[in-house]
């Protein structure tokens, strides 16, 4: 199934796909999870995960370059119609259970920095319908929203690193690599759920229009949110105390209290809002990837399997709870660990012995 | 002279039917002209016209002389001085001929034949200063009601002969000459089949303005946003039609249309091109801010003042809170009122005559807007940002978007009471969606996705002329280069002129 060119975007744009499936709320919180024990030695912990994700960029280009098409068109190749359709089925669901509970603890953030007293099925309805009206009009209008949110919120966010750095302590990162390897290796480990999200490029890859073009941009996305989850991580290290950092749950949202102007103080009111784009952009993407992931396997409208998500979504979203949200948490943590880094390098692995068996056969 | 009735039983055959019919129509309207040019009846030449529609200096001086002598309707076509003269026996051609000023001259009264001779009254205004597009320097031309007037004045600018008009009729009642204006060999081709296309496809009684073609031919007509320009600017459509764009003309309205466009061109003023580049940038980015200003101050301060009074210091608080003391109603009523009494004011303005609008507005603006906040029905602080936000919302040159931008604040306004900043951070990414959602001829209109190396030299800002190289890409011109030269000016080799 060729993806007609009208519908296909440009290389250059798989930069902020890339920068935007990386960014979610996970930014507003990550520095006290991977600081939990690496301490102020973190901070490398999100480099080596950038590396990784750098390779799996690598695997997933190979890969789908190898099938030319999405992971299903390789499912269905490798493992022929039903067992192919059903390895499909789980990827597509980890893509909504992402957006879910991007969507879970956005609305948790609004409820507790915001409005407690709004229901969260407002919230979602409303997040959702706007991302019902942004897919709908196709996948480079999703792809519009990620380069929006780059251009609005996001390069305005970087310049508010300012104010904290002003009064940053850089003496608390020495003395560097302080930690043990093992526990490096849980700070990389829990990195890697904040900064996953390149896995969206299993669906889009046969939207982008010269796909060999996009590699270097891949990389490039993938680079600028490593430093940008680094500088985050480096930013927060010289502000607060590790004893402040373990109690704080949202280190940067805390963060932006700091910035006063003489018109302007509590600035997080705004912060929390302007991160309503970026929110939205990242769930247009991930209910993008599902719904038409739903539409290739079971052959449906996308309309359809985009409506019975979001309204499973709002539904969840009101009746979930503080277990449910660690619960989800943790499985998706543990899918994402599984299905992207072990499973994808060894379908790759298969997949060409596969093809060379196939030809010479 | 004598008035013809009805054709009876001469002649036969289906173009015989027809022109009864069309006698029978023509001779009920009392101003229609139907008789012999002679005395005697065996002579030549039967006439008709609409006396209405015809100048009877030009029928009385250039074709009632020619009409005296026996001669074939041939012979009468190469003597009478009158460059538009159709022979001619289909009916269908002949009546819309008369009912646009055209005269028919007939051998016989039952005649198929007809020699149709263009006699047409066109008097309209003379081409005046554009004036809901003003501007204080650069031509002071304005488009009028006439077309052919209108297509003088663009040739007038383009003398060349890739400059095509293509015209048809338009409304089935209305007649409306509409014509398509391009320039072969810049713009595409594709738009121009499309626009042609879709004029051609309107079914619609009366088209009394270009504004119906444009808004039935839009990509979006459910939209708020304008997806082509309407523009009484010669120099507009000059510009457009040089850079690759399609113009749309109609009898009969003075507003051009200009497609496709982009949404930045909403805060592009043909004066830019008159200042310094550094000054006119300076004008287009202040547009551009006062819209978003316009669309977000009031919504902001209801926000603001309902849930997050937080943000505001302390010592800015004190004066806000202070006007607000008096006010017994919530920020949103206070919002919604004083918008919806300044609307009031501008759409009164309009409506009435310039001189008592003026009047008016001194009334609306000045008077009951100090009498509220002396009552203490709003405050002190909203008026300004009332009056700000009215303000700039006049900034943008195209007075269709400004609407838009009046319009669109109206929603927010009851978002953000509902749920504060985040309900108006939902409303901008709506807009945002539906702007990346919008198409101008199939072409993106948002200008700034995907990204264009064109838009930056004249769209977002403006870069002097010899920086100015290629046709804007999103109209996919044929030509792509508008500045063949190589630098301004040649510079003296040695720096500080030595």
């Amino acid at each position: 199934m060729k993806v007609s060119i009208r519908h296909q975007v440009s290389p250059y744009l798989v930069f902020f796909i890339i920068y935007n499936s990386q960014v979610g709320v996970g930014i507003l919180s990550f520095q006290r999870t991977i600081a939990e024990k690496a301490g102020y030695d973190a901070w490398m912990g999100v480099l080596a995960a950038g590396c990784l994700v750098q390779v799996l960029i690598w695997v997933m280009y190979k890969l789908l370059g190898k099938a030319n098409g999405d992971i299903i068109d390789v499912h269905t190749a490798t493992f022929g119609k039903l067992l192919g359709k059903f390895l499909s089925l789980f990827i597509v669901i980890y893509y909504a259970l992402a957006s879910l509970s991007v969507m879970l603890e956005f609305i948790e953030i609004i409820q507790v920095w915001m409005f407690s007293a709004v229901p969260s099925w407002v919230i979602s309805a409303l997040i959702l319908m706007l991302v019902y009206y942004c897919i709908s009009g196709g996948f480079r209008i999703v792809v519009g929203l990620s380069f929006l949110s780059f251009i609005f919120p996001q390069i305005l966010i970087l310049v508010l690193y300012m104010f904290p750095l002003k009064i940053a302590q850089f003496s608390n990162l020495l003395p560097i690599m302080n930690h043990s390897f093992m526990d490096m290796l849980d700070s990389i480990k829990s990195s890697m759920y904040t900064i996953a999200g390149t896995e969206a490029l299993l669906m889009f890859y046969p939207f982008i229009r010269n796909p060999d073009e996009s590699r270097k941009f891949a990389h490039l996305g993938v680079l600028f949110t490593t430093l940008l989850y680094t500088i985050s991580s480096i930013v927060s290290f010289t502000f607060y105390s590790e004893e402040q950092l373990k109690t704080t749950i949202w280190p940067e949202l805390s963060l932006t209290k700091i910035i006063k102007f003489s018109y302007l103080e509590r600035f997080e009111y705004l912060y929390i809002s302007m991160y309503l784009v970026i929110v939205t952009a990242l769930i247009s993407l991930l209910l993008w990837c599902s719904s038409r992931g739903l539409k290739k396997i079971f052959n449906m409208k996308q309309k359809y399997a985009l409506l019975i998500i979001s309204l499973g979504s709002v539904l969840i979203c009101q009746l979930a709870n503080e277990q449910f949200d660690a619960m989800l948490d943790k499985y998706i943590t543990q899918m994402n660990l599984y299905a992207f880094y072990v499973y994808i390098p060894l379908l790759l692995l298969y997949f060409t012995l596969f093809k060379r068996g196939n030809q010479s056969g | 002279m004598k008035l013809k009735k009805g054709g009876n039983n001469s002649g036969s055959g289906t173009n015989n039917k027809n022109k009864q019919k069309w006698d029978e129509n023509f001779s009920s309207s009392n101003d229609f002209v139907h008789y012999h040019t002679s005395t005697t009846e065996g002579d030549p030449f039967w006439i008709s016209y609409f006396r209405t529609l015809i100048s009877s200096d030009i029928l009385h001086k250039d074709v009632l002389p020619y009409l005296q002598k026996q001669l074939t309707l041939k012979e009468l076509k190469s003597i009478i001085p009158i460059q538009e003269m159709i022979l001619s026996r289909d009916s269908d051609e002949i009546i819309q001929n008369i009912m646009s000023g055209y005269m028919a001259i007939q051998i016989h009264p039952h005649d198929d034949n007809c020699l149709l001779v263009n006699i047409a009254n066109s008097k309209f205004r003379d081409v005046g200063m554009p004036t809901m597009e003003a501007s204080a320097i650069g031509p002071q031309v304005g488009f009028i009601e006439e077309l052919d007037t209108n297509i003088n004045l663009i040739r007038k600018r383009l003398p060349i002969s890739e400059l095509i008009v293509k015209e048809m009729s338009v409304g089935k009642l209305s007649k409306t000459r509409a014509a398509v204006l391009y320039v072969k060999g810049i713009a595409d081709q594709e738009n121009i089949n499309t626009v042609i296309q879709r004029i051609k496809d309107i079914q619609y009684d009366h088209i009394q303005d270009s504004s119906y073609i444009s808004s039935m031919i839009e990509d979006n007509s459910n939209s708020l946003f304008p997806q082509s320009i309407a523009t009484e600017r010669v120099d507009r459509v000059a510009t457009g039609l040089s850079e690759g764009k399609i113009i749309i003309a109609a009898d009969g309205s003075p507003n051009l249309i200009i497609l496709p466009i982009t949404f930045m061109e909403a805060f592009i003023a043909m004066e830019d091109y008159s200042y310094s580049w550094i000054i006119s940038n300076f004008f287009r980015i202040l547009r551009f801010f006062a819209v978003w200003i316009s669309s977000f101050v009031t919504p902001m301060y209801v926000a603001i003042m309902t849930y997050h009074y937080e943000l505001i210091p302390e010592r800015l608080l004190e004066p806000l809170v202070g006007s607000r003391a008096t006010v017994p109603f919530p920020p949103f009523l206070e919002a919604l009122f004083l918008e919806l009494m300044i609307e009031m004011v501008k759409e009164a303005g309009i409506r009435l005559p310039l001189k008592i609008g003026q009047s008016l507005g001194v009334v609306g603006g000045i008077v009951i807007g100090q009498a509220v906040v002396e009552a203490g029905l709003t405050s002190n602080v909203l008026l300004i940002f009332v009056g700000l936000g009215t303000l700039a919302s006049y900034t943008s040159p195209l007075y269709k978007f400004s609407n838009t931008i009046r319009f669109i604040k109206f929603p927010v306004i009851f978002l953000a009471a509902w749920l504060g900043l985040i309900g108006v951070y939902l409303y901008f990414i709506f807009t945002m969606i539906h702007l990346l959602r919008l198409t101008s001829l199939g072409r993106p209109y948002i200008s700034f996705y995907p990204i264009r190396k064109t838009s930056v030299q004249d769209l977002w800002v403006r870069l002097p002329f010899s920086m100015q190289k290629y046709n804007p890409k999103n109209l996919r011109p044929e030509k792509k280069k508008k500045f063949t030269g190589t630098k301004k000016n040649p510079e003296p080799v040695n720096d500080f002129y030595e």
